[in-house]
């Protein structure tokens, strides 16, 4: 008899369907929520892209002009303004040149945001801007150049973090990374000393 | 209350419709505001590359309207510089005509003369038989003067040295007459193989060259031969006039001003055109890019309201201003013109000094004048230039342009070079027939105690020993009577065998080319001048007079000392030479001449003797003279303004090249900036949402300039120097770099390029419609540290 009911009640249990609906969001809601972390983290590296490409574009305009002129830092200046924005603030220290840019930019009256010179900083960090090391545009005439930018993106959607990136350390930040790149070719301009020697002295 | 909402609670738990729908809702919201963050980071990315674009399109556009004005007053200017060469070469053919012309027919009608038997050349080669005639007479006498002589030697004096000296005298009298006839004239080997050949260009001897080189029966055809080409150059040069006479039958100066001033007046035109041509530019960026546009500039042309007008980097001519200055050389104020540099009365002019001879060289020469006269000038003064813009293109142009006409006159010379060939042919006469000089000095054919070989004078004069004989004295004198004359009847004929050897070089000199070239130059400098003096052209913005600046002033200093002391000493060298060479023959300080018996070979011999000396001291005369004058004419040349095209660096060259900073941004750069229409705007989506409500406007801007390369190519135009003299067509040399950038084929190669915007915070103070450009973006302030360091391109 007592066999019975225990049987019962398995079976009365078994058809319960009561709770059900909590048991199946349980299971399934982390499996969603990753998906949607996942989404959101390429949306994510998809804007951070976007950035990217237009810091090559940046970088690429400044090279049009500076490397003739013998300034390859504003080349990589402009690299660092234009991701600024995705970067989070550096953790180990702020560079000088930063904290400079932040105040002539607050001088001109633009409206800084107080991390701006930690992010520039962690982006002088995380970013690698790079062209063609052989030619000495300060001496060319008009050349094509390739302006590569790689960047070190953090990841920030915790589960699709681990996912897409790798772990690293950026500027004191920890966490998981991955490396974006972009591209840009543009004619640079013809530099004035283009048919000059060694000395600055004309051929 | 609290059941009712405990009630709710339970129905809303109870009831499962539409929980799905709020996790979609809350998904999608998700996945929108990250498509949303994608767009705007998409739009503003995009619309801010069409923005630069934009921008640098147009600036690149405008600058190349720049460069291309000014290649274009380039040409202009060119054109006039080719008008002028056109009047020079018009104004040069008359008198070059007239010279060739000239020369062409005297010359025939010295030829016409000459084969009607009349003069000249028969004459010529009578002289030369008498002369040969007259060689053999006085050998005759001085031969038998010295066997005379050499009778009585051996009893010349008591003493055995005595006797022995004048005895080798006598005999070295004797190797010297027996070269002289035997070898010098007759043609015979010598006796010693130290001694000289016969004097001929094949070996021949005097009396040879006098009998194979005046045939009788050739003479005709030489003559013939020269009419036959007098009369080729002639149609030579009548192709030369008929080639010219159309240009010569119209008054090309006038014609010339003319076109001068029409291109003058196009110059002034395009240049003014610029500002209008840049701004519809500007417009038509704008409306293709649907973007508003603002030019800014850094020197002229920016305006209260609006977009600044872009400005030509020109100036006329005629606005340059003159200069006043203190001369130390003439102690007067004069004014000198901008154009027509240290011409005239603001030349640079140094009285002539008179260089006094050292004592002690007077005591060595004492024959020297105590003083002579140093040239301390070249004609119209130091450094004198005349269209100091422009001269350059033209005189390379006049270079050129003489050419076009030099082929005739190259074609008569060519013609005289042939018949001066066929000449020598029909004569039989080497190409460059020589007939040697009868030497100062042979070798004796003996040694002499010391086993060496004494040179013995051609001919020898003879000293009676003491104690000698009435009769021993009167042989010597006659010796030294006939010898002299002998030895001047030898040179005497030689002179006459080199005159006919060369006595047809009046038909076959080449002058015609050097006549046309003399003639172009003097038109040219005429030219010139008149085109200084009219001013009716565009120098560059930057061109001024000005002062040498500092730091090359030491340089300068020593480079126009060493090239006036140079010059002083070359130009006056020559002229004290020749002067301190004739003193020096004439008084024979160191005796050189008594061992001479004829006049002519004694002064040939001094002057062979004192020639090292005359240089020697003609040398240490002049350079000391110009030592002393050339810092006072450096000092002044230093101390006076220059014609620069471009504002000298203010540091050494090299590594400062080309124009400065400063003048390029005044002159040559413009700046743009650009914003978006309203129509253009980034679409931001959900930007309230996205957290940017008050996203200022899109900015961006670009530099941009006229440039030119050949700035920094030495052959065309770089590698000026400021510190040392510049050598130069007309003046020598000159305290400048000459210019140009508006007036030679290199200056025509002005490009337009994207440039760092260096000059953006000048231009912000300057330009406010830049200004607020700036300030709608959201930078409101233009100091110029900031906006330096955040000018990234």
């Amino acid at each position: 008899m007592s066999d019975m009911s225990a049987l019962r009640r398995i079976l009365i249990t078994i058809h319960d369907t009561r709770g059900g609906a909590t048991i199946s969001f349980a299971v399934a809601f982390p499996i969603f929520l990753f998906i949607v972390g996942v989404l959101v983290q390429y949306a994510l590296i998809v804007n951070a892209k976007l950035v990217i490409d237009n810091a090559a574009q940046q970088a690429a305009r400044a090279a049009v002009t500076s490397l003739p002129e013998g300034k390859p830092d504003n080349v990589r200046a402009a690299a660092f303004m234009a991701l600024a924005p995705i970067c989070p603030s550096a953790k180990d220290s702020v560079t000088a040149d930063a904290i400079a840019l932040a105040q002539s930019l607050r001088t001109l009256g633009v409206s800084v945001p107080d991390s701006f010179s930690a992010r520039y900083t962690y982006a002088s960090e995380a970013a690698r801007v790079t062209w063609d090391p052989n030619i000495d545009y300060t001496r060319s005439p008009s050349r094509e150049l390739t302006m590569k930018v790689i960047y070190r993106f953090y990841l920030t959607v915790p589960g699709a973090a681990r996912v897409v990136g790798t772990a690293s350390n950026v500027g004191g930040v920890s966490g998981m990374f991955i490396d974006l790149l972009s591209t840009c070719q543009v004619q640079t301009s013809h530099s004035r000393a283009a048919f000059t020697d060694g000395s600055g002295w004309p051929h | 209350m609290a059941f009712r909402i405990i009630s709710i609670l339970h129905r809303l738990h109870r009831d499962r419709r539409g929980n799905i729908g709020v996790l979609m809702l809350l998904t999608v919201w998700c996945l929108v505001s990250l498509m949303a963050m994608v767009w705007n980071t998409g739009e503003v990315a995009t619309k801010r590359q069409n923005l630069q674009t934009a921008v640098d399109s147009a600036a690149q556009s405008e600058a190349t309207w720049l460069a291309r004005i000014t290649n274009l007053v380039t040409a202009q200017n060119m054109v006039i510089c080719q008008d002028g060469s056109m009047e020079a070469i018009w104004r040069a053919v008359p008198p070059a005509d007239q010279r060739v012309r000239a020369e062409l027919e005297n010359e025939l009608a010295e030829a016409q003369k000459l084969l009607s038997g009349d003069e000249g050349f028969q004459k010529l080669r009578d002289q030369m038989l008498k002369k040969l005639q007259a060689v053999d007479t006085e050998y005759a006498q001085v031969s038998g003067a010295l066997a005379n002589v050499q009778s009585q030697a051996g009893g010349a004096s008591s003493d055995p040295k005595i006797n022995q000296k004048f005895g080798n005298d006598v005999r070295q009298a004797g190797v010297a007459l027996n070269w002289t006839q035997n070898t010098y004239v007759n043609g015979q080997p010598p006796a010693s193989n130290r001694q000289p050949n016969p004097p001929g260009p094949r070996g021949e001897g005097l009396r040879q060259l006098v009998q194979n080189w005046s045939p009788p029966d050739t003479e005709v055809k030489l003559i013939q031969a020269v009419i036959a080409s007098l009369n080729q150059q002639l149609v030579v040069l009548g192709q030369f006039e008929a080639r010219s006479a159309p240009g010569e039958a119209q008054n090309v100066p006038a014609i010339a001003a003319a076109h001068e001033a029409e291109v003058f007046d196009n110059e002034r035109q395009m240049a003014d055109q610029l500002s209008a041509t840049a701004l519809h530019q500007m417009k038509q960026h704008a409306d293709f890019y649907n973007v508003q546009l603002t030019l800014a500039v850094c020197g002229n042309g920016a305006q209260s309201n609006g977009p600044a007008q872009l400005q030509p980097p020109f100036a006329l001519a005629a606005d340059i201003p003159s200069v006043s200055h203190y001369d130390s050389l003439s102690g007067q104020t004069i004014t000198i013109d901008p154009i027509n540099v240290h011409a005239d009365e603001a030349k640079i002019w140094s009285p002539n000094v008179q260089a006094a001879v050292p004592h002690w060289l007077l005591q060595m020469f004492p024959g020297l004048p105590a003083a002579y006269t140093i040239n301390c000038n070249i004609a119209d003064g130091w450094g004198h230039l005349y269209a100091a813009p422009i001269h350059r293109y033209f005189n390379e142009r006049v270079g050129k342009d003489e050419q076009g006409l030099q082929i005739y006159m190259q074609q008569i010379d060519d013609l005289r070079r042939q018949l001066a060939e066929l000449l020598n042919q029909l004569r039989g006469l080497p190409p460059k027939a020589n007939i040697a000089s009868l030497p100062m000095t042979i070798s004796d054919s003996q040694t002499n105690v010391t086993g060496g070989y004494d040179l013995i004078p051609v001919l020898p004069r003879l000293t009676s020993p003491a104690g000698a004989t009435d009769e021993l004295r009167a042989a010597v004198d006659i010796y030294n009577k006939h010898g002299g004359t002998y030895t001047g009847a030898v040179r005497s004929l030689q002179a006459a065998l080199v005159g006919w050897v060369h006595y047809y070089d009046r038909f076959t000199r080449p002058f015609a080319v050097s006549a046309w070239h003399g003639a172009v130059n003097r038109a040219r400098a005429l030219v010139l001048k008149n085109l200084g003096i009219s001013k009716q052209f565009m120098v560059l913005a930057t061109y001024q007079l000005r002062s040498i600046p500092e730091w090359a002033q030491a340089g300068a200093s020593v480079s126009a000392e060493s090239a006036i002391r140079d010059r002083i000493v070359t130009d006056n060298i020559g002229p004290v030479s020749r002067a301190i060479l004739s003193a020096m023959v004439g008084s024979d300080p160191r005796g050189a001449g008594g061992g001479y018996l004829d006049p002519t070979g004694k002064d040939q011999y001094l002057g062979a003797f004192y020639s090292q000396w005359a240089s020697a001291v003609a040398y240490q005369i002049v350079n000391t003279a110009a030592a002393r004058v050339s810092p006072l004419i450096a000092a002044e040349w230093v101390s006076r303004p220059w014609p620069y095209e471009i504002t000298p660096p203010d540091q050494q060259v090299p590594p400062a090249v080309g124009m400065i900073t400063a003048d390029r941004q005044r002159f040559f750069t413009l700046l743009m900036a650009a914003r978006p229409q309203q129509t253009t705007q980034p679409k931001l989506f959900m930007s309230k949402l996205m957290g940017n409500p008050q996203t200022p406007q899109l900015l961006a801007h670009g530099q941009a300039e006229a440039f030119n390369w050949m700035e920094f190519h030495r052959a065309y135009g770089g590698g000026e120097r400021f510190d040392q003299v510049t050598w130069g067509t007309e003046a020598g040399f000159v305290g400048c770099p000459v210019p140009w950038r508006l007036s030679t084929e290199g200056g025509w190669n002005w490009h337009p390029r994207l440039a760092t915007a260096d000059a953006l915070s000048a231009a912000l103070q300057n330009n406010p419609e830049l200004s607020d450009f700036f300030q709608q973006a959201g930078i409101i302030g233009n100091d110029a540290d900031s906006v330096d360091k955040l000018t990234l391109h």
